[in-house]
């Protein structure tokens, strides 16, 4: 089927974990590297732009600033961010990006030294187009989107160049020819590793496991009790984009409301559970 | 998995496959170009003494298990290096550059397996992949392409970075 096509697989340490490009197209192996670095660098932009880690990021200038006046920030985090509050309002505040001080205070993020307002949420994050002000001082960490945002960007970016493109961003990913995919959903429970076979059902797919991160990695707080969440379910959201799919894992383990909000975002879940079996979210 | 097994055999491996993602990349000719495009240089395979290991491991707080790195000098003093990074479950086939300084100039992985069984703490299975043998092999098993799985962390290979940027250090930088 593409059998004429010439293909070229890489991967690179980046977002924390292994990003990887697989390109297919009728063009010289040079020209595939060309573009494969052209992957990368929008990934690394978007990196740069969002990282908590980074004091030289524009999230962090956000979390510094924001609360004491308006911040113009750029469009992809005014996108972000727009979605983000969307997904706040639509679940009550069930996903919340503004919840960092928690994860401060178990050890999983630095900490920067701000000070943040004990009940600042989504509420007190006012965005206006390209102008962002905090009600409360508060932090925002766009761990659960940014890095479906950056597969989106540079899928985006280079998808035209070629007749098939795979991002793969430590399983968030996007697939230009999906209708013809198929992917292994990985069920990470260590004393029974198994690949799960479905085929794709949309351009983007994300995976969380809130069991499987462990103590010293990145973790999802319930907004609610505050608590890491304790779920021994693996999420896959199927979603038109990626930023979305990502988004989208993190209401499927924390909304009520779930199935309602998959389908106003035209996407769908599956589920696997302790047993080990795998059933689409009701 | 069925694939993968028969190719173990094929191979001559005695060991049950466990693995449940493998994957590979650039190829190390391929990643040489990535990393320093047509820059001339030439092998530099480095042994290290057992006081180089203890040392770089002290100082980088990751521990050195091999003695011998696969390296080439460039023509402006930089390194283009072959090595493998060994986590709990994952084990990486890594390709890096160093610039003349010593600092990272870039990083492609070669190829990359997770296994849930024994085979990442023998030494002798893990040798097979490292350079020549691991694209071969791995292009084996390509049933599935693409894994959708809750986010792997890559501290392994910021642990190795560390490992390496010492072994500039300690021991590249005085070739």
């Amino acid at each position: 089927m593409t059998s004429h096509l010439n293909t070229i697989k890489r991967s690179k340490p980046m977002l924390g974990t292994y990003v990887s490009v697989e390109l297919a197209a009728d063009l010289d192996t040079s020209t595939l590297m060309d573009i494969s670095n052209q992957v990368f660098i929008e990934i690394e932009q978007i990196e740069k732009s969002m990282s908590f880690h980074d004091p030289e990021s524009e999230l962090s200038f956000i979390n510094s600033e924001a609360a004491f006046c308006p911040c113009l920030i750029s469009a992809d985090m005014s996108m972000v961010l727009k979605t983000a509050l969307q997904l706040s309002a639509i679940t009550d505040g069930r996903y919340d990006i503004s919840i960092a001080p928690e994860l401060i205070k178990g050890g999983l993020l630095p900490d920067s030294g701000h000070l943040v307002h004990d009940a600042a949420g989504w509420q007190d994050i006012h965005l206006n187009e390209n102008l962002i002000r905090f009600e409360k001082p508060l932090l925002l960490d766009l761990g659960g989107i940014a890095k479906g945002y950056a597969v989106d960007k540079a899928y985006l970016a280079v998808c035209d160049q070629v007749d098939n493109l795979v991002i793969n961003a430590g399983g968030d990913l996007r697939v230009k020819r999906w209708h013809e995919e198929s992917i292994g959903i990985k069920n990470p429970d260590f004393k029974r590793p198994q690949l799960f076979t479905v085929r794709m059902l949309e351009t983007a797919v994300a995976t969380t496991a809130a069991y499987y991160h462990g103590d010293s990695e990145y973790s999802i707080i319930d907004p609610d009790t505050r608590e890491p969440v304790d779920d021994q379910r693996s999420i896959s959201v199927f979603a038109p984009s990626c930023m979305l799919a990502d988004a989208l894992t993190k209401v499927v383990l924390l909304a009520d409301n779930a199935a309602d909000v998959l389908q106003t975002q035209l996407a769908s879940a599956l589920v696997i559970d302790h047993t080990d079996i795998i059933n689409p979210l009701q | 998995m069925h694939a993968l097994a028969k190719a173990m055999v094929l191979l001559g491996l005695t060991q049950a496959p466990t693995a449940l993602v493998a994957e590979t990349y650039l190829t190390i000719d391929q990643a040489r170009t990535a990393l320093w495009a047509d820059m001339a240089m030439t092998p530099n395979q480095v042994t290290l003494t057992k006081a180089q290991m203890k040392s770089i491991a002290r100082a980088s707080h990751v521990r050195v298990n091999r003695n011998i790195l696969k390296a080439w000098k460039t023509a402006d003093g930089g390194w283009f290096i072959v090595d493998q990074v060994v986590g709990k479950h994952e084990m990486i086939d890594v390709a890096l550059a160093l610039d003349s300084a010593g600092k990272v100039k870039g990083i492609e992985i070669l190829s990359y397996r997770e296994t849930y069984g024994d085979e990442v703490k023998n030494p002798k299975w893990l040798a097979q992949f490292l350079g020549r043998g691991s694209e071969q092999y791995l292009r084996l098993d390509q049933q599935i392409k693409n894994i959708s799985g809750a986010t792997l962390s890559s501290r392994h290979i910021t642990d190795g970075v560390n490992r390496w940027t010492h072994t500039w250090d300690q021991v590249l930088r005085h070739l």
